[in-house]
């Protein structure tokens, strides 16, 4: 199975140490060591046979691979705990127990390696970043790995995410991020990137034309690379709406990866009414969700 | 806190299952019993442009409350203090909408935004000629400059009104367009915070409000204000609140001005026609006609204390629909002289 062919319809459950403390508030005296395992396992069995590839994570991925569909293409994260940086620099700290050489062996084709990246940092800084994703990028060549790469962006002088200054910068940062990581060297076969702009800033920040030109701009680095969508921690509503936004941009993203767009509601199911009552949620609203952004961009 | 309800799961069906068996004017949408229309005076879409909106419940009667003849078509209703789906304005859409075209109006909240413009996305695919049109008047939500990025506040009752008013004269989509833009640059609102809401999903308050202050600016989810102000006599804070709207959008002296006095829902119309009151005086000084008021709790959170004040400078047309005769549950008949 390979995802370079068709479109990557693709779910990802990597989430590390902070999905295990939301899980563990909202079971409170319920909580037992397993949850976080028992969560993730749901959410493979029941997406995977709907999903083009479902992405796990490297500290409970391995043990999640048997709960997979067949017909779904497994990813690997190789990240020690998404979103968990080392220190300013914010370089993601690298698993101690996993290596690219094992993917083959584990049956997984492909690699996610996610970074955050200041297009507007210091060069040394940036170089050091861009070194790290070609030693992962020729590495995976070596050893016939598929390659996703996650560039998520940041501006250190606009810290608040939230703000309509970060409204107004995003759509630049994405595109320098594209546009850097588009290179050869870096043997990267897809680029899964962030929304270009702010939802939440579209008819006051920027109009909804602005929005969409800002979806052109944004992946036309790419060129022939396979670009995906991630969503970040959005909402599915808002998700689904900026992939109808990209579709009506004209952009021809290969598709998305959606996390807890999808299944973040089923969180406080699982700590309310426990396993059972949350695999049907998500053999339900879950599957729904799932039909309804490959529909966004159809 | 005590609330009167049923379950969390029902209320807000509850809640429509009680309005529509109470007033005539309206029915039931065939599409989700969440879309809420007009049952009396139902003009041919074909004929007529179709205004809807959608919001979370928990702040009736808007929008529902004003649905019939001469202000909304639909009212898509969400779950409390929460913007219905995309895919449910799709049904409200889809149920009135025909050949003249609807418009969506926005109130502007960040979720409200998102799922009316995928709901209009959704539309158009399907053929449905619809235009969304957001709707904001709250000036403590960002400077004149700024205006789009203002939140949308009990003001955007004079674009509901003024825009049902003329849809049912037969205007078209591309016109009510311009003239709710023409409106909506027209109006502005301030509002003071007296006491904290109880959501009627957790009992809790919302927030927290010293006893001996008011929160100037505070939006109807207790969205941050401008400022905080002591008690005192009212006139003065309606002194210091007409200040600062007209300070935001001048008015001349000589010139007309609609209000709307909103109660948050724990105001009572005692203190609202002291408000109203004082606001006409206010303007007054300035040489500033008052006129064709709108007063009582009509944008409410739960019983939350305060009100907020609403100025339009309308047009001789604006007014003339401002105070059109309407049929709907709970719009008031507005009255365009004042004594």
């Amino acid at each position: 199975m390979t995802l370079l062919d068709g479109p990557i319809f693709g779910v990802a459950v990597d989430q590390g140490s902070g999905l295990e403390a939301a899980l563990r508030e909202v079971r409170s005296g319920d909580a037992r060591p397993d949850d976080l395992l028992t969560f993730k396992r749901i959410v493979v069995e029941t997406l995977s046979p709907e999903a083009t590839t479902v992405l796990v994570d490297s500290t409970l991925g391995r043990d999640l691979l048997p709960a997979f569909d067949p017909s779904c293409v497994r990813m690997l994260a190789y990240e020690a705990d998404v979103y968990h940086i080392a220190d300013e620099d914010r370089i993601t700290k690298l698993p101690e127990d996993l290596r690219i050489a094992d993917y083959p062996g584990l049956g997984v084709p492909v690699l996610k390696f996610f970074l955050y990246y200041g297009p507007n940092d210091a060069a040394e800084l940036n170089q050091r970043k861009a070194d790290l994703v070609a030693r992962i990028g020729a590495e995976c060549r070596a050893h016939g790995v598929t390659f996703l790469f996650e560039p998520i962006v940041y501006d250190r002088d606009i810290p608040d995410g939230a703000s309509a200054d970060y409204a107004r910068a995003k759509p630049a940062l994405v595109r320098q991020a594209t546009e850097t990581f588009a290179a050869p060297a870096f043997n990267i076969d897809i680029l899964k990137v962030e929304i270009p702009v702010s939802l939440a800033h579209i008819g006051t920040t920027m109009s909804e034309a602005e929005a969409m030109a800002a979806f052109r701009a944004a992946a036309e680095p790419a060129g022939d690379l396979p670009l995906l969508y991630l969503s970040a921690g959005v909402t599915f509503e808002q998700f689904r709406y900026g992939l109808m936004l990209s579709r009506k941009a004209g952009v021809a993203a290969r598709g998305f990866m959606c996390g807890r767009a999808i299944w973040s509601d089923a969180i406080g199911k699982f700590g309310a009414e426990g396993p059972a009552a949350m695999e049907h949620w998500m053999r339900s609203t879950g599957r729904d969700r799932l039909a309804q952004l490959k529909e966004a961009m159809a | 806190m005590k609330k009167l309800f049923n379950s969390a799961e029902t209320m807000v069906d509850d809640m429509i299952d009680g309005f529509v068996s109470a007033f005539p004017q309206v029915t039931r949408g065939t599409s989700d019993p969440r879309v809420v229309k007009r049952a009396t005076h139902v003009k041919d879409p074909d004929e007529k442009v179709t205004l809807l909106i959608g919001n979370g419940s928990g702040h009736e009667p808007i929008a529902m409350g004003f649905v019939g003849q001469g202000v909304l078509d639909a009212n898509v209703v969400g779950d409390v203090f929460a913007a219905p789906s995309a895919d449910l304005i799709l049904d409200g859409l889809t149920e009135v909408t025909g050949k003249a075209g609807s418009i969506l109006l926005i109130s502007q909240h960040s979720g409200d935004m998102i799922n009316g413009r995928a709901a209009t996305m959704m539309a158009t695919d399907l053929g449905i000629r619809t235009v969304p049109l957001p709707m904001y008047d709250d000036i403590s939500a960002a400077p004149p400059e700024r205006k789009q990025d203002r939140r949308g506040a009990p003001g955007t009752m004079f674009i509901y009104k003024i825009l049902g008013a003329a849809a049912e004269e037969g205007r078209s989509l591309e016109a009510l367009v311009t003239l709710g833009e023409a409106v909506r640059a027209r109006l502005v609102t301030l509002a003071a915070a007296v006491s904290p809401p109880v959501s009627p999903l957790t009992g809790q308050r919302m927030f927290t409000l010293p006893d001996d202050e008011i929160f100037l600016g505070m939006g109807v989810h207790g969205e941050p204000g401008v400022g905080r102000v002591k008690v005192g006599p009212v006139r003065d804070l309606v002194a210091q609140m007409v200040e600062r709207l007209l300070a935001d959008r001048p008015m001349s002296a000589g010139s007309r001005a609609c209000v709307i006095i909103n109660g948050m829902g724990g105001t009572t119309l005692m203190e609202q026609l002291t408000i109203w009151e004082e606001v006409r005086r206010a303007l007054d000084r300035q040489g500033i006609t008052a006129i064709a008021p709108m007063i009582g709790s009509y944008v409410t959170t739960q019983e939350m204390g305060g009100f907020s004040i609403s100025l339009l400078e309308p047009t001789d047309d604006m007014l003339s629909l401002w105070c059109a005769p309407s049929d709907t549950p709970f719009f008031p008949a507005i009255q365009m002289e004042v004594s």
